[in-house]
């Protein structure tokens, strides 16, 4: 269930555009920022319903965009990129040192809820490869040496949310 | 046609259309491009990346990589199929497309017609180099007509674009991004669409495959098959058939390029499987008693011949059939030539029916209007659909009013019942059945006097139509409302102008509603029971037809046929006990029987029937002509060439005064003048509150799809609706059980409607023998 005032104020936001459709993004924002950082099965039937499309159409977007959740995620999302450019630079490296760090293996969340770690296709960072984010913030020419760093750093900005 | 231009493909010099599709040009050439995502119903997505090739503007010109689907012909162009650098990108791209492929070739199902083989093969791509993990996807349950097998897929999309796209359909997508894209529902389920089967022929893969085939295991390469016609509608799709041993095992469309094209709905995909389970009494009996056929056809010679000498020309009533063959009709016709008896064949289930029918396909067949095919329908701007619904009525014009729409037409709706269409609708008029004549009429008017203001309920359609350019009137034949026929067709008549012709196509209860509607020696139903009734015919015969359905129920059947001297049943479906009759002479069913079927444009179309081992029987047509034989009277039949059309309209009597051959058929015309038609039609009914309406349904209002188990499990359950006001007004609650109007005996349990019309119970229509097995009543 999501309150009345959100249904309304979302529904309202569709109206401002030439075809509903287009608040369509806006909407699944706004509903996983409500679900608490994912999208249930409910909020998809009821993105649907606010925009007036079906669910399918709901369900293609909210699974192709990297940053909508299908699944409860942990308070922390990394995302590595796995492209070309990236691997060529040593992304794999990169990515088993956080599943070390982490103790857990790539597309899992830690027991604590606090990171999931993700794979991710081309961050358009490629010069400056290999490229991950933690969060909405993107770094680069990631070394192991720097993952420490960054995670510390990331538990910080966690904390401080709270 | 359009202008030609001059272009070289592989140094060869070519002259096709200008503009034209170069990957089209090439595969009508014969000259095979690889290609997955491309289809000429669809039309071009190049998003595959296959049908690549090097193309030139001019020889001068330098050479670049294309996408031939998305490339249009121009003149001078030199395009390279076979150059090495496109081949070569040709077996990059198929290597990819086949990393995640699972190779379950042995096991698959589209073994045999399977796209992604020829494709592979094709493209040269003989070595796997992957190294790496496949993913792997769960399947879903997509209901009893489709297997789901994901893994299979090549992301092509042509699954969503004809699901979606094409046929409208909302309940399948497309999830995901870069290699992890599933093409399926959000959740398991039965797909929604009446069109989903072609999903099977759509998909290059093994992805989505008929479920029923994969039942029984057979390569496609081991069916008969025969070029057949549909016998569920009065469309009269192209099918392509298939079968193996003794059973029927799938159904194709066969391309037509006016009809169906490339597609057909699902009852004609998966309701001929009835052919496998009926006839269940596969000897013919005579009261009941198994007898071998000379013996059975013998002696029904022998009763019907005895009963002309003692009771006159007069004492024999038949039932011919409107979903049987030409050729089955007209047998039954010389059958009382042979037996020097008057013909009296009713082809109809009620007078209404009798002079609707027979109505509207006279105005079809004497050109009175302009019948269009599917593919002209697909190409009006404007759309009025009146008096019926459709997707269950004649389901593939839903899916060329659905190409319509996409185009942009204007489509309007006046029915007593809400369909899967209206939703495109720019408006819809709810009217009762008794009262859609007057609203037809109404917009008439309007039309016709300009001055007038007009009733703001009807103003769109008459703005509309005024401004269309190809105005489309699709009418329903088939709930006997004569003066809705007449309503329509003054409509359209009104409409049509000389720079601006109109169309009009009825469609019909059967397959060959039009084919016996043109017969002369039709009887109407009230007088055919009276003859019954009263004792003044003293034998019946039943020639493919329902005598439950004819006589409304099986207990009043049975109550005739134990007062005819005499009885036989020829038919191919036993719904009813075969020993209700005296001789009860088994058929083989259509897909498995030849024959003509003349459709809702007047087009006679032959079926040829499957050739199964050992058939158990004959088709119908055959057994009438061994029961005239048996009567010594073979002459009669070597005057009916039963292969020739002509022949056999002779034998309907129906003097054809015109053939005409247009492409893919003959289209028949009637002797039968529309304007002896419209002045007997009959008087219009009193007035009722409530009136009943028959809700035709895709799945399993159809009598002989509804016996193909897919289809019976798909169909709803039996039920009678109404309007929610008329609910609160009568003190009825939902789940309440209601008698049946005009069926007093069979009490429904109520939902409510709100998109019914006022003053309407709406009941599903079932056949008597599925009817007959609804729970009537639960008692408390
Ligand atoms: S399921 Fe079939 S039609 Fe759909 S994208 Fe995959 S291969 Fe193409
Ligand atoms: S539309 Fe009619 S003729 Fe065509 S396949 Fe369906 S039932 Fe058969
Ligand atoms: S390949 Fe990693 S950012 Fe582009
Ligand atoms: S057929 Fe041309 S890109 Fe797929």
């Amino acid at each position: 269930m999501i309150p009345e005032t959100l249904r309304k104020e979302l529904s309202d936001h569709c109206a401002h555009y030439p075809s509903r459709q287009v608040g369509l993004i806006y909407v699944l924002q706004k509903l996983q920022e409500h679900y608490g950082g994912w999208l249930p099965d409910e909020a998809i039937s009821q993105a649907a319903e606010i925009v007036g499309v079906p669910e399918v159409e709901v369900e293609g977007v909210a699974t192709f965009y990297n940053w909508f959740f299908r699944e409860p995620v942990g308070k922390t999302v990394i995302v590595c990129c796995d492209s070309v450019s990236c691997y060529l630079c040593g992304s794999e490296k990169i990515v088993e040192h956080l599943e070390n760090r982490l103790g857990i293996r790539i597309g899992e969340t830690t027991p604590d809820g606090r990171f999931t770690l993700l794979p991710v296709v081309c961050l358009g960072n490629c010069d400056r490869a290999p490229s991950i984010m933690v969060g909405d913030r993107l770094y680069e020419r990631v070394t192991p040496a720097m993952i420490d760093e960054i995670l510390a750093n990331a538990e910080m900005l966690a904390e401080g949310k709270e | 046609m359009s202008e030609l231009v001059k272009i070289s493909i592989d140094g060869q010099e070519y002259q096709v259309p200008a503009g034209a599709n170069l990957l089209q040009v090439c595969l009508d050439l014969g000259l095979m491009v690889p290609h997955f995502c491309y289809h000429e119903a669809l039309g071009p997505a190049g998003s595959c990346r296959l049908c690549a090739a090097m193309v030139a503007p001019s020889a001068e010109k330098p050479a670049q990589l294309v996408m031939t689907c998305m490339t249009k012909v121009s003149e001078g162009m030199v395009v390279k199929i076979q150059d090495p650098y496109a081949k070569d990108f040709r077996r990059g791209v198929i290597e990819y497309l086949m990393l995640n492929h699972p190779h379950d070739c042995p096991v698959c199902d589209e073994g045999g017609e399977c796209m992604l083989q020829d494709m592979t093969v094709l493209s040269e791509h003989i070595h796997r180099r992957s190294r790496f993990p496949k993913r792997t996807w769960r399947n879903q349950y997509l209901g009893p007509l489709i297997h789901h097998e994901m893994n299979r897929c090549i992301t092509c999309y042509r699954c969503v674009r004809f699901y979606r796209e094409y046929a409208l359909g909302k309940d399948l997508g497309v999830f995901g991004s870069r290699d992890r894209v599933y093409f399926g529902r959000v959740k398991d389920g039965v797909l929604e669409s009446e069109f989903a089967g072609n999903l099977v022929d759509v998909c290059p893969t093994g992805v989505f495959t008929n479920k029923r085939f994969r039942e029984v295991y057979s390569r496609p390469w081991d069916l008969h098959t025969a070029r057949a016609i549909c016998v569920h509608c009065s469309i009269g799709c192209n099918l392509l058939p298939g079968g193996r041993h003794r059973t029927l095992r799938r159904i194709k469309p066969h391309p037509h390029k006016e009809l169906n094209r490339f597609f057909i709905c699902d009852r004609g995909r998966y309701g001929g499987e009835y052919v496998n389970l009926y006839p269940r009494q596969t000897r013919p009996t005579i009261a009941g008693t198994e007898v071998g056929f000379r013996e059975a056809i013998h002696h029904a010679a022998t009763q019907l011949r005895g009963i002309v000498e003692q009771h006159g020309t007069k004492a024999i009533v038949a039932l011919g059939s409107s979903r049987a063959s030409l050729e089955t009709n007209a047998a039954l016709n010389l059958l009382f030539k042979a037996l020097g008896a008057e013909p009296q064949i009713v082809y109809y289930d009620s007078d209404e029916e009798y002079a609707a029918v027979r109505l509207a396909a006279s105005l079809t067949t004497s050109r009175a209007i302009t019948v269009p095919t599917l593919v002209e329908m697909e190409k009006c701007d404007f759309v009025l659909s009146i008096g019926g619904d459709l997707t269950g009525e004649a389901p593939m014009f839903d899916l060329s009013v659905r190409q319509a729409i996409r185009a942009g037409a204007a489509f309007f709706v006046i029915s007593p019942r809400a369909g899967k269409l209206d939703e495109f609708a720019r408006s819809v008029l709810r009217v009762r059945p008794d009262a859609l004549a007057q609203a037809v009429e109404k917009i008439l008017q309007a039309l016709s006097n300009p001055a007038e203001t007009i009733a703001p309920e009807i103003a769109d359609i008459v703005q509309a139509l005024r401004s269309a350019k190809k105005p489309l009137f699709l009418c329903s034949a088939i709930h006997g409302d004569v003066a809705l026929i007449k309503a329509t067709y003054d409509l359209a008549k009104a409409a049509h102008q000389e720079n601006r012709p109109c169309f009009l196509a009825y469609y019909y209860p059967a397959a060959n509603s039009v084919g016996v509607a043109l017969a002369n020696d039709s009887l109407e139903p009230t007088k055919a029971l009276d003859l019954l009734r009263t004792g003044t015919a003293k034998a019946v015969i039943a020639v493919e037809h329902d005598l439950a359905t004819f006589f409304g129920n099986l207990e009043n059947a049975k109550g005739i046929l134990e007062k005819c001297a005499f009885s036989m049943i020829v038919s191919s479906v036993d719904s009813i006990p075969p020993d209700m009759a005296t001789v009860w002479l088994p058929a083989s069913p259509h897909y498995l029987t030849s024959g003509k079927f003349v459709n809702y444009e007047g087009r006679v179309q032959h079926s040829e029937g499957l050739s199964l081992a050992t058939p158990l029987t004959d088709g119908p047509a055959d057994l009438l002509l061994s029961l005239i034989e048996d009567l010594g009277k073979s002459a009669l039949l070597e005057q009916a060439q039963y292969s020739d059309i002509f022949a056999v309209a002779a034998e309907q009597n129906v003097e054809l005064d015109e053939l005409t051959a247009k492409d893919g058929g003959i289209f028949i015309r009637g002797q039968l003048r529309p304007t002896d038609l419209m002045r007997d039609s009959s008087p219009s009914l009193p007035k009722r509150e409530m009136i009943r309406w028959d809700i035709i349904q895709t799945f399993g209002s159809e009598e002989l799809s509804a016996l193909a188990p897919p289809i019976a499990e798909l169909a709803a359950p039996a039920r009678i609706e109404m309007h929610p006001d008329d609910m609160a007004q009568q003190n009825i609650a939902e789940g309440d059980f209601v008698p049946v109007p005009d069926t007093p005996s069979m009490k429904l349990k109520v939902v409510p409607n709100p998109n019914l019309a006022r003053g309407t119970f709406a009941v599903p229509r079932l056949p008597a023998h599925v009817a007959s097995q609804v729970p009537v009543e639960v008692q408390a």
